[in-house]
Formats: structure tokens, C-alpha cells, sequence
């Protein structure tokens, strides 16, 4: 193959892993609900060593002015990995690395609430790695309490080759 | 069910941060295989055989297995939001994966007032962080935005 071929497969491949990555944008399936448990809230609290008492007693959690025991931010990976029926599906590639991830948080999460994630692919585009076209993938997650309360956004950032 | 020791951060105030100034460095690890299974508990997540199985991680091109990037970074949100106190509530955080850390490892968790500001009477700061390892390498950098109370609300 000629280097004008091979540039021309190329701009073609790049065009194709864009056109794949822009029919992913939209809903990434249904919204999914899960109730926040307090087993939950304490074993994550243990996982990444955060002692507050907010996390394990409620007397404590209403002290500090919250509506019972508080689910630490990182739960929310739990209602992540629980609500998630619709993967990323790729047409092209062999991997998928994380690459980054941002939070928006509002109302906390309290034991006994039923929080509602629901997740969209908002922003794709290919990039060029040092190891070739790479394509990146922006999935936004809202999740919201049982008072239909914003709780948390987050925005997690996939690249794809 | 057995008890936790449990500890509430000092209560402090946004008169109590100034720019430039640095969080005491909080040092994990070494980290093990152990730290990455209690995660994938917490968070339900079993799928992927590289976070706990050294074969499977070596046989798809990594070093070995390799511990949670989010993980990673719930650590630093952790130690930075305790850092803030009891006052403060975090209003965003971002984290990138930029290297990876493997059992055995140390992870240093770093954080440094980048700005403070006033808004409607409360304040804000925003917080600069990341966790280097054992070898000065920043794997995870990140930046955290927190709501803290005026100890002085006439000053906003």
C-alpha cells in the first residue's frame, strides 16, 4: 500500500470510529433505581478508610444538620456498577481505558433513600494518541433521590482503540 | 456487627484557609490486593479479572494487577474533604487517571489551596490535589471545590 493509500484508509478508519462514536450519543438506556442500605453506606465508608461518624451513626449524622446516616460520594460507584443495564457497546477496537472521571455533588445521599441514575453518552470525538486514533467517549450520569432531588452528576471520560 | 473507631474531622471555617497553603500529606499503603478487593465489594464490581488476578492483568499487557483509578481517587476526595473539616461541603471534584498503581506501592495524597472566594455568604476554596507514589510519579491528579462557612458572615 502506497503512503497516499494508507493515509486515505486512514481518514476513512477516523471517519468511520467518528460516525460509530456520534450514533452513540443519547440515552444509554433506561433510568434504574437502587434503595441506599446502610450496610452499603458502612462497608464503602470502611473501603476508602473515611471514619466520620456521619457514615455510621444517625444521632451523629443529625447532629451535623443531615437526615440520617450519609452515604460517602464514593458510593455512588455502587448505584454505578448496580444500574447499568445498557454498557458502552464499541463497533471498533480492542480497549477500553478510564480516563478520567468529574463530580458534581448537591443533596446528599442518606440511608433509605431510593436514589434514580440515568446516564447519556453527551460527548464523543477521535482523538489522535501516540499510538494512533483513539476514540473518546463522555457518559454523563444524574443521579437523583425518591424526592426527585438532584444528588449528583457525574461525568466519566472513556477512550477507546 | 462490629464498631468503628470512629473520629469527626475538626469543624473549620473558610477564615481558617489561606492560598498557597498546603495540606499535610497523607501517606497510604502499601497498598495491596486487599485494599483493591474491599473496593470492588463496596462497589459490586467483579468484572474486570485484571483488578484482582496477576495472571489475567499480565497476559492483557499490564504490569500486573492494577488497583481501581476511582478507587485511587476516593481516597484523595476522602483525605482532602477531611482536611476541609466537618464544615465544609464539597461541592464538586474532578480526578484523571495518569499512571497506575499496583500492590505494594505507596500513595501520597497532596493538596494546596488554589483559590478562595465569597459568594451569597458563604465561602469557597478550591483545593488542588494529587496522589504521588513511592517514586515522585503523580499518578492521580485532581482538583476539589468545597462550601465553607464564614466564621464572620458580615464579611462576605
Amino acid at each position: 500500500m502506497s503512503d497516499t493509500q494508507a493515509q486515505s484508509a486512514d481518514i476513512v478508519d477516523i471517519a468511520q470510529m467518528a460516525a460509530s462514536l456520534k450514533a452513540m450519543e443519547g440515552p444509554l438506556g433506561e433510568a434504574d433505581s437502587m434503595p441506599i442500605e446502610y450496610v452499603s453506606v458502612r462497608r464503602m465508608a470502611l473501603a476508602v478508610e473515611n471514619f466520620d461518624p456521619i457514615h455510621y451513626d444517625e444521632a451523629a449524622a443529625k447532629a451535623r444538620g443531615y437526615r440520617g446516616v450519609v452515604a460517602p460520594w464514593p458510593l455512588l460507584w455502587l448505584v454505578f456498577f448496580n444500574c447499568r443495564d445498557a454498557p458502552l457497546q464499541f463497533t471498533f477496537g480492542r480497549a477500553t481505558i478510564h480516563g478520567q472521571d468529574s463530580y458534581e455533588f448537591h443533596e446528599p445521599l442518606i440511608v433509605g433513600d431510593v436514589v434514580t441514575v440515568s446516564a447519556s453518552v453527551r460527548q464523543t470525538s477521535v482523538k489522535q494518541g501516540k499510538s494512533g486514533a483513539m476514540g473518546v467517549i463522555v457518559t454523563r450520569r444524574e443521579f437523583r433521590n425518591q424526592r426527585g432531588q438532584l444528588c449528583a452528576v457525574m461525568s466519566t471520560t472513556n477512550l477507546r482503540r | 456487627m462490629f464498631k468503628v473507631d470512629t473520629k469527626a474531622p475538626p469543624a473549620r471555617f473558610f477564615e481558617d484557609f489561606t492560598e498557597g497553603q498546603q495540606m499535610p500529606v497523607v501517606t497510604k499503603g502499601p497498598m495491596q490486593v486487599g485494599h483493591q478487593v474491599r473496593w470492588a465489594g463496596a462497589c459490586d464490581n467483579y468484572a474486570s479479572e485484571f483488578h484482582h488476578d496477576d495472571d489475567v492483568a499480565k497476559s492483557q499487557g499490564l504490569p500486573g494487577v492494577l488497583l481501581s483509578g476511582p478507587f485511587m481517587a476516593c481516597y484523595m476526595l476522602t483525605e482532602v474533604s477531611a482536611w476541609l473539616g466537618a464544615n465544609a461541603r464539597v461541592t464538586s471534584f474532578w480526578d484523571r487517571n495518569s499512571g497506575p498503581t499496583t500492590p505494594r506501592d505507596m500513595a501520597h495524597i497532596h493538596g494546596k489551596v488554589k483559590r478562595l472566594w465569597t459568594e451569597h455568604g458563604d465561602g469557597f476554596v478550591e483545593i488542588d490535589c494529587h496522589i504521588e507514589n513511592q517514586h515522585g510519579k503523580v499518578t492521580t491528579p485532581g482538583g476539589v471545590v468545597a462550601r465553607l462557612p464564614l466564621r464572620d458572615r458580615s464579611a462576605a
